[in-house]
């Protein structure tokens, strides 16, 4: 009998000691999360994405088609019924639509190409969602692109619909995209954005699975339901003009410390997803600048109390 | 008897592989009324609950080990810069492997309420260590899917994992031809009986 059927051996018959040893050396793992930059983490997450991703790709786009016919199947199975209600009701809809429809195509035509003046100041790239967080706790995605398409952390994602969040880690063929709802996206580093018709600044917090939370650092005077939130560019981690969502709320709000943001992007479904190549000088510039502003003012005054 | 072991030992592997992408991709293809259930089934403790009720506590401690290990690499919990949590699922899943492992070796007749009992407590252990350690680590845990909060998350959990476990032992006892095996089980413990 080896060492190894002998150990078998024990811990079938009393599996409490082989308990013991793994939530040792669990607790141990645990502990290695307070070591900042532990790199046998990182590249236990790098190996299991990059090997992972071709069948999660694979098996993403399979079940995609599957449910595209099986949808299509009952879309079409319930089409003769459908279309014989529709003809009565289309003869007293048709001009109240074709009316609405030119007034809603003008106003998305008009909000898409305020929204991608930003996007497109800079190159993207466009990948797939292939798979969200396992944890229901974390709101965090991964897409199938990585560094190979030239993708680095901390760059901006967005939809055409408005911002996703940034990406947290990237694999040569994944990247880990942290969404704005998690707990996680405004720690460390604010992240700053205003409301588009007044600027009041606040930081954007993960609230829960769909929503945000805007905290004001000085409570404007009148807020409406709806109004659009954007970046404003001033945290270090996104260009300025991106939207964030709109505002949720029952009524119009009087100086509120805190409100809801419902997330312009669909993040609960999202498909394809731009991320947006911007230099970190690029992102970092402003607020450089005033941070060796606030330097060099911090400066003169100790100048001068020497004096 | 070996070869019979290391079959099963793989079979499990590729049981946890489907469940990882279970656990990550199933839920963004289905439609958001099924995603509000759906979301809270936790598909690697199920098979590790499935590994247990193969009566080896060692091959269904180890299975938690690289559940835990798989689910903390496709979590934001492996993530550095933004918050760590590796090795919490590890902890969870084999605090919960032990129970159920624990009821398996005590209740000897294999069913569906023992298989209930078994995954019942491993769920709730699984939630309830996973949360008191994020709160150790000092994460601010979200309103989940549905808006529910921690006793939604283990309410709903616990019920969508018994129903699954049904539907999901039924195909893994042909997977694992757990039927031929119930019956070279009872057949030897006839001929012992006979014996004496």
């Amino acid at each position: 009998m080896s060492l190894t059927d002998k150990a078998k051996d024990k811990a079938k018959k009393n599996p409490t000691w082989l308990l013991g040893v793994l939530l040792l050396l669990h607790l141990f793992v645990i502990s290695l999360n307070r070591v900042p930059g532990q790199p046998s983490l990182r590249y236990l997450q790098l190996v299991t994405m990059s090997g992972m991703m071709p069948f999660q790709w694979v098996a993403a786009r399979g079940v995609g088609a599957v449910k595209g016919v099986w949808n299509g199947y009952f879309r079409l199975h319930d089409s003769t019924a459908e279309n014989e209600r529709l003809k009565t009701e289309r003869a007293q809809l048709e001009t109240k639509i074709v009316e609405l429809r030119g007034k809603a195509q003008l106003f998305d035509q008009l909000n898409a190409l305020k929204d991608w003046q930003v996007v497109n100041a800079y190159p993207g790239v466009t990948a797939r969602v292939i798979s969200r967080d396992a944890n229901q706790w974390f709101n965090t995605v991964t897409i199938d692109q990585g560094m190979l398409a030239g993708i680095s952390k901390d760059q901006p994602v967005v939809t055409t619909d408005g911002l996703v969040g940034r990406v947290i880690l990237a694999t040569p063929l994944a990247s880990q995209v942290l969404l704005i709802t998690d707990e996680r996206h405004g720690a460390g580093a604010a992240v700053i954005a205003q409301t588009a018709d007044n600027r009041w600044l606040g930081i954007i917090e993960g609230k829960s699975q769909s929503l945000c939370a805007m905290r004001f650092i000085q409570p404007p005077e009148k807020l409406e339901n709806g109004e659009q939130v954007v970046t404003s560019g001033q945290d270090g981690l996104y260009p300025p003009g991106l939207l964030v969502g709109r505002i949720r709320s029952n009524g119009p709000l009087a100086a509120p410390q805190l409100v809801d943001i419902q997330p312009a992007a669909q993040l609960g479904k999202l498909d394809l997803v731009t991320v947006i190549q911007v230099p970190p000088e690029k992102i970092r510039g402003p607020v450089d600048d005033v941070v060796k502003e606030e330097k060099a003012k911090q400066g003169k005054a100790s100048d001068r109390k020497k004096r | 008897m070996e070869k019979e072991s290391r079959v099963t030992t793989i079979k499990i592997a590729a049981c946890l592989l489907v469940a990882i992408f279970a656990q990550t991709t199933l839920n963004r293809l289905l439609p958001d009324s099924l995603e509000r259930w759906t979301g809270h089934i936790d598909w690697l403790l199920l098979i590790i609950v499935y590994a247990c009720l193969q009566r080896d506590p060692a091959r269904a401690l180890f299975t938690a080990v690289f559940a835990g290990l798989a689910f903390d690499a496709f979590s934001r919990a492996a993530t550095p810069s933004v918050a760590q949590a590796v090795g919490v699922s590890g902890f969870a899943y084999v605090l919960s492997a032990y129970v159920a492992d624990r009821i398996v070796s005590v209740i000897v007749a294999d069913n569906l309420l023992v298989r209930f009992a078994t995954v019942a407590s491993a769920s709730v252990i699984n939630i309830l260590t996973r949360y008191i350690f994020y709160k150790l680590l000092k994460f601010e845990l979200p309103v989940l899917v549905g808006g529910q909060g921690f006793a939604g998350a283990l309410i709903f959990g616990l019920v969508t994992n018994l129903i699954v476990s049904v539907l999901l032992y039924l195909v893994l006892d042909r997977f694992f031809d757990k039927g031929s095996a119930l019956r070279v089980r009872r057949s030897e413990a006839r001929r012992i009986k006979a014996r004496f």
